[in-house]
């Protein structure tokens, strides 16, 4: 198989750089991934303000290495329209060393770097993880031997139109594999706010950024399973449109 | 009613102008908006750790009235969380209006949009929330071109108000550009999942021989394997229908879930 790699902790992040030492005895394996950090861009696109820059490097025996100056989901677009020579087979964002789950999966650039791939029509999965010692490669060894040996299973679960989003807990069976919806029930995020010695106003993140409150647990979904030390699977879908509201819209009675 | 209007233009752009004087002839009404340009960011939030600088604009007017104002320096999901998790957590709005944006956000288009990345931000606080897109002028528009569409907004935003949605829904509205508020032809309800863009690059070489990469957005060709039925929206857009879709912010593909739980069943 040919396999696009990319994340967004940068493209000589252990977490990348295990998983494509892994794939790359079995595929042909490319890493174009962000230069710098992108941790929270979601799916930003360097679109108006500045072009983009990519740079080859040669780190790994068999694997090309491109840094592209912009976030997940520029590296994915741009890989796909210039910098890759054929279309990839499948595209795999990660691996995050941090869970992904409910609904801050819109933040990560992860789970966004894999619906950009979906939205250019190849096969797309995001994968994260726990991982307590992220700067360690050896860190990232369960995972990794997990998803090359399941590669094929995982990659027929995508959904035809959507992409896979999979968490693994931080200590996990690898025969523990669970199905799971999004979990809802985001907490609103907590600021303090500093007025600085030149009279500019700044707000302080209080608590720890996307919490979930307890009753999200109760909803048996994602968040639920890996506390419990599942391995999820999440399919998600590109059409956003609820059905369900349809016809609450309708009686809302909004005309001209 | 207490209303929030965010934007991601600036504080003096015609698009957040002319809705906050619609609307501030009624209700109550607080603004918010993004210094510098803040085109296709998603749901992105400044990680850094660094605190988000942002001003309270103590002399802003529209039409002689004074109204509440705030600019940041962040991200789209930045400003909505903390006008929503601090500057208005003790009077939470009523309803949140992200736009007049410069540029319409169909089907695909909805994950990169900084205009519904603000609304999905305003739909995790469960506050009713509408996503208002008008098509695209480079340069802004001119005040007079958008007075339909915020009379539009404004005739109709208790009824959005008290619209008994789900909870993980908002509302994308996508109106077209009239002469005159008699223009419009009707409001429908659809998608309009058939005219996505996608991402391409114009390669160039600079100076030192290097390339560079410039992102256009181009529309989808149609052999993609993603492709979406083609809904009547955009068919009706064009007959000057202004056109709502409810969306979610949950992407959970229920189908394939309950196969996939068979399987694992199994």
């Amino acid at each position: 198989m040919k396999i696009l790699l990319t994340n967004e902790a940068g493209c000589f992040h252990p977490g990348i750089v295990a998983l494509a030492k892994e794939l790359c005895k079995d595929h042909r394996v490319c890493i174009v991934a962000p230069l710098n950090r992108q941790v929270g861009s979601g799916h930003s696109l360097t679109v108006d303000q500045r072009p983009l820059h990519a740079q080859q490097w040669y780190v790994l025996d068999n694997v090309k290495i491109w840094s592209v100056d912009g976030t997940p989901c520029d590296c994915v677009a741009l890989a796909l329209d210039k910098l890759l020579l054929d279309k990839p087979d499948l595209i795999i964002a990660g691996i995050d060393p941090v869970n992904n789950r409910g609904n801050m999966v819109y933040t990560s650039g992860v789970v966004s770097a894999a619906m950009e791939g979906t939205i250019q029509g190849i096969k797309s999965m995001a994968l994260s993880a726990a991982i307590p010692n992220e700067k360690k490669e050896r860190a990232y060894r369960p995972v990794v031997k997990f998803v090359s040996r399941k590669l094929e299973y995982l990659a027929k679960q995508i959904p035809d139109y959507g992409m896979l989003n999979v968490n693994f807990p931080e200590k996990f069976k690898p025969k523990n594999i669970m199905p799971a919806a999004l979990t809802d029930g985001l907490l609103d995020n907590e600021y303090e706010i500093e007025v600085n010695p030149f009279g500019s106003t700044f707000a302080w993140l209080k608590s720890p950024l996307m919490e979930f409150g307890l009753e999200a647990y109760e909803q048996k979904g994602d968040l639920y399973w890996l506390k419990q030390g599942y391995i999820t699977l999440t399919p998600f879908k590109l059409d956003l449109l609820k059905g369900e509201a349809l016809t609450a819209l309708q009686k809302a009675g909004i005309k001209l | 009613m207490n209303i929030l209007i965010a934007n991601v233009r600036n504080l003096e752009s015609a698009e957040l102008k002319v809705l906050a004087g619609e609307l501030s002839k009624k209700h109550s009404v607080t603004v918010c908006s993004l210094e510098g340009s803040g085109r296709q960011k998603g749901n992105a939030f400044s990680y850094s750790g660094f605190p988000i600088k942002f001003k309270q604009i103590s002399n802003y007017t529209i039409n002689g009235t004074r109204i509440p104002a705030y600019k940041f320096q962040g991200t789209p999901a930045d400003m909505i969380s903390i006008m929503l998790g601090n500057i208005m957590r003790h009077r939470k709005p009523n309803i949140v209006i992200c736009g007049i944006s410069n540029g319409i956000s169909l089907g695909t288009d909805v994950f990169c949009s900084s205009n519904i990345g603000m609304a999905m931000q305003a739909a995790f606080s469960n506050v009713p929330c509408l996503a208002v897109g008008v098509p695209m002028q480079l340069g802004g528009h001119k005040e007079a071109d958008l007075l339909p569409a915020a009379q539009f907004i404004a005739k109709n935003i208790e009824k959005f108000a008290k619209a008994k949605l789900p909870t993980d829904t908002f509302l994308n509205i996508t109106i077209p550009l009239v002469k005159k508020y008699e223009d419009f032809q009707g409001v429908g309800i659809s998608s309009m999942d058939n005219l996505t863009k996608m991402t391409r690059y114009l390669e160039k070489v600079d100076c030192k021989g290097n390339p560079y990469y410039w992102a256009q957005l181009v529309e989808r060709e149609s052999s993609s394997k993603t492709e979406v039925a083609p809904t009547a929206g955009m068919a009706y857009f064009k007959q000057n229908y202004i056109i709502m879709a409810p969306l979610t912010y949950n992407c959970t593909d229920m189908a394939s879930l309950e196969q996939m739980r068979k399987e694992v069943a199994k």
